[in-house]
């Protein structure tokens, strides 16, 4: 039952998109997030799905495998867009469909929870082309690199990016252990499945504690072999795996700036998310 | 019970890049009353097939039977199952989690046993943390992490024989402990089984384990078994264990090195029959009559020609090994077999080492 967070999101394959140095996948999906919240009509979203799936096409990751990170928050996207269908109101007038007491859903209503699951969508699906391309050592390399600057007011980057490496490392050992314990107290008839939520959560202690116990000794053996190898924190170490701005990266930079200039350039030209109901009204309503 | 598995096939994280398949068609029958081996390297399948027998991991292909229980039917009751298939995890002493080791004895009782009594459950985890072989009263209210490593995997071990399973499986049960707790942990097994306990599986790496406790065994590789019998079947194998990747008991080492020099020996691979086989061949070259003290003077003497050497060591060890009165000598006898099997070690250093063995039989008295 834990065998899928084991692995973590990573998708292993030889891609464009894998390829790609992490600061820049971060950069650029940094812009990304910035683009679909920029985004204020149709257009823009659509230009953000093309990159979407663009990005998808490149990264050779079968769409169904991306398509399951949204499985995940598929309940907040439904709860939010039924939400805003309901109970909708902004100052101006709404062009009301249907109501039933205080319930009233309206044409903008509609359009705005669209808006609002697409762009929820998007967001989900472009985060998870890049865990599912990036390894997350790659990952906390690259966000340590990002933070570089941060080390003129003292922040602590690299100790920061070793604990998040660290962290990493150990949750599919962590989770093999827990496997491993789980396995251990069925086998003595421990029952996880049944029963309320005090009884279920009470079920977890035996589970827990050894692997609490264990965690801790895992903890001081790494802290061990740390000191074995000399470990003194940052100064005057080097990288192993040295991070490397290539072709792909500056491919990737420019496309996220093009993508961000393209946004701002639909929003002015066709004004925000309403504009498309005003032109239908318009063309089709009239009078 | 006895348990059977046809065409049984496992594969782990289906469909997804990461996909193994840890099964690949396991055709298997334990009989009620065996002490069964199960062999094989790392991946080859055989946690996952044990894993199988009391339903942690749910069959997904093929078939699988223990004892009245159809695994494959999904209505069967796995907890009932769990009762009567016990199973001890490999490092068991990394599951105990309870305040007391009483409590964490208990902990598989009151599971499976919901309708004893308080009286009655303390008087099975009292039996249960006896037959380990620790002082009940000393031992009931000590936290199980402050016991030493022994006496750990002993409390885990009573944790799960505290239900007096029908089956009890263990995932190298020996792993990580010192010649002599190796030892009483399978004169463990040996006293529980034929009891309560009708069947017995352990998973080993340790082919001298398995040649001399176990009535047959299993060979796993790759998900299938390749080679099923008693012990003197499977190591009389040798050269498609080699091609596996896996080793022959130390025994059948000797008996090897020997067959190089001609002198052929059908030993069922136990260190007694081996030392048996040998004493008897010796003496039928030899005529008989001739003392231990005379023996160990020839072994200094055939120290020159290779030829004699080896037999000759050997048979000062199995008569070592005679006169501790075959307790814990199958460790004193392994290690003097290694002595001998180097043919160029002088035999003094043999000698102190068979002393060091007599020495340590000593203490396990």
């Amino acid at each position: 039952m834990l065998n899928d967070v084991t692995f973590g999101q990573y998708y292993p394959a030889k891609s464009f998109v894998h390829n790609m140095d992490p600061r820049a996948k971060i950069l650029f999906v940094i812009a990304y997030i910035v683009a679909v919240f920029l985004a204020d009509n149709f257009f823009g979203l659509a230009a953000v799905t093309v990159f979407l799936l663009l990005g998808v096409f490149f990264s050779r990751v079968p769409f169904g495998r991306v398509l399951r990170s949204v499985k995940m928050i598929l309940f907040l996207i439904i709860f939010t867009a039924i939400l805003n269908l309901f109970f909708y109101s902004s100052g101006a007038e709404l062009h009301i469909l249907w109501q039933w007491k205080f319930i009233t859903i309206s044409w903008e209503a509609i359009i705005n929870m669209v808006f609002l699951a697409m762009r929820l969508f998007l967001l989900v699906m472009g985060t998870s082309v890049l865990t599912l391309t990036t390894t997350p050592v790659a990952l906390t390399d690259g966000i340590e690199s990002l933070l570089t600057p941060l080390k003129w007011i003292r922040f602590p980057v690299h100790e920061l990016a070793l604990i998040m490496s660290i962290a990493l490392r150990f949750i599919p050992t962590l989770m093999d252990e827990t496997n491993r314990i789980i396995s251990a107290q069925k086998a003595r008839g421990a029952d996880f499945e049944t029963g309320g939520l005090i009884r279920r959560a009470k079920a977890m202690i035996p589970v827990l504690v050894p692997l609490l116990v264990s965690a801790f000794r895992r903890a001081e053996d790494l802290g061990d072999a740390m000191d074995a190898r000399c470990y003194s924190g940052a100064k005057g170490r080097t990288k192993y795996k040295k991070l490397t701005f290539t072709w792909r990266d500056l491919v990737g930079l420019l496309l996220s700036a093009a993508l961000i200039t393209g946004i701002v350039f639909l929003n002015l030209y066709f004004g925000g998310k309403f504009a498309v109901f005003d032109w239908i009204a318009g063309n089709f309503f009239v009078g | 019970m006895r348990i059977v598995a046809q065409g049984l096939t496992y594969t782990y994280n289906p469909k997804s890049p990461f996909a193994s398949q840890a099964l690949k068609g396991v055709d298997l029958s334990i009989e009620e009353g065996e002490f069964f081996g199960i062999i094989g390297h790392t991946g080859s399948g055989k946690s996952t097939f044990v894993q199988h027998l009391n339903a942690l991991i749910r069959c997904t292909g093929g078939k699988l039977q223990v004892g009245e229980f159809d695994l494959t039917d999904k209505k069967c009751d796995f907890l009932r199952l769990r009762s009567k298939v016990g199973m001890v995890f490999q490092y068991p002493e990394y599951q105990l989690f309870a305040e007391t080791a009483e409590k964490d004895v208990e902990f598989g009782l009151k599971n499976f046993c919901k309708e004893m009594d308080e009286a009655q459950r303390a008087q099975a985890v009292r039996e249960a943390i006896e037959t380990v072989g620790l002082d009940y009263d000393a031992i009931r209210d000590r936290s199980p992490f402050e016991l030493s490593g022994g006496q750990k995997r002993r409390v885990a071990i009573a944790g799960v024989i505290v239900t007096k399973p029908e089956v009890l499986i263990l995932d190298e049960p020996a792993a990580g402990l010192d010649p002599l707790g190796k030892k009483e942990l399978m004169d463990l097994l040996h006293s529980i089984h034929g009891g309560w306990c009708k069947t017995v599986i352990i998973v080993s790496h340790d082919m001298d384990e398995i040649a001399e406790n176990c009535t047959r065994a299993a060979v796993f590789s790759e998900g299938r078994v390749v080679l099923c019998g008693t012990p003197a079947e499977i190591f009389s194998r040798d050269e498609k264990l080699f091609s596996l990747g896996l080793d022959v008991p130390t025994t059948a080492h000797c008996a090897l090195l020997l067959r190089k020099h001609g002198i052929r020996i059908d030993t069922d691979f136990t260190c007694d029959d081996f030392a048996q086989k040998v004493l008897s061949l010796w003496q039928a070259e030899r005529g008989e009559g001739q003392g231990s003290a005379a023996v160990k003077e020839n072994s200094a003497a055939a120290k020159d020609s290779e030829e004699d050497s080896s037999p000759v060591a050997v048979k000062e060890n199995s008569a070592a090994a005679k006169d501790s009165e075959g307790d814990s000598s199958p460790a004193a006898t392994q290690e003097n077999f290694d002595a001998a099997k180097d043919s160029e070690g002088d035999s003094s250093a043999a000698e102190t080492k068979s002393a060091d063995g007599q020495g340590g039989d000593g203490d396990a008295e």
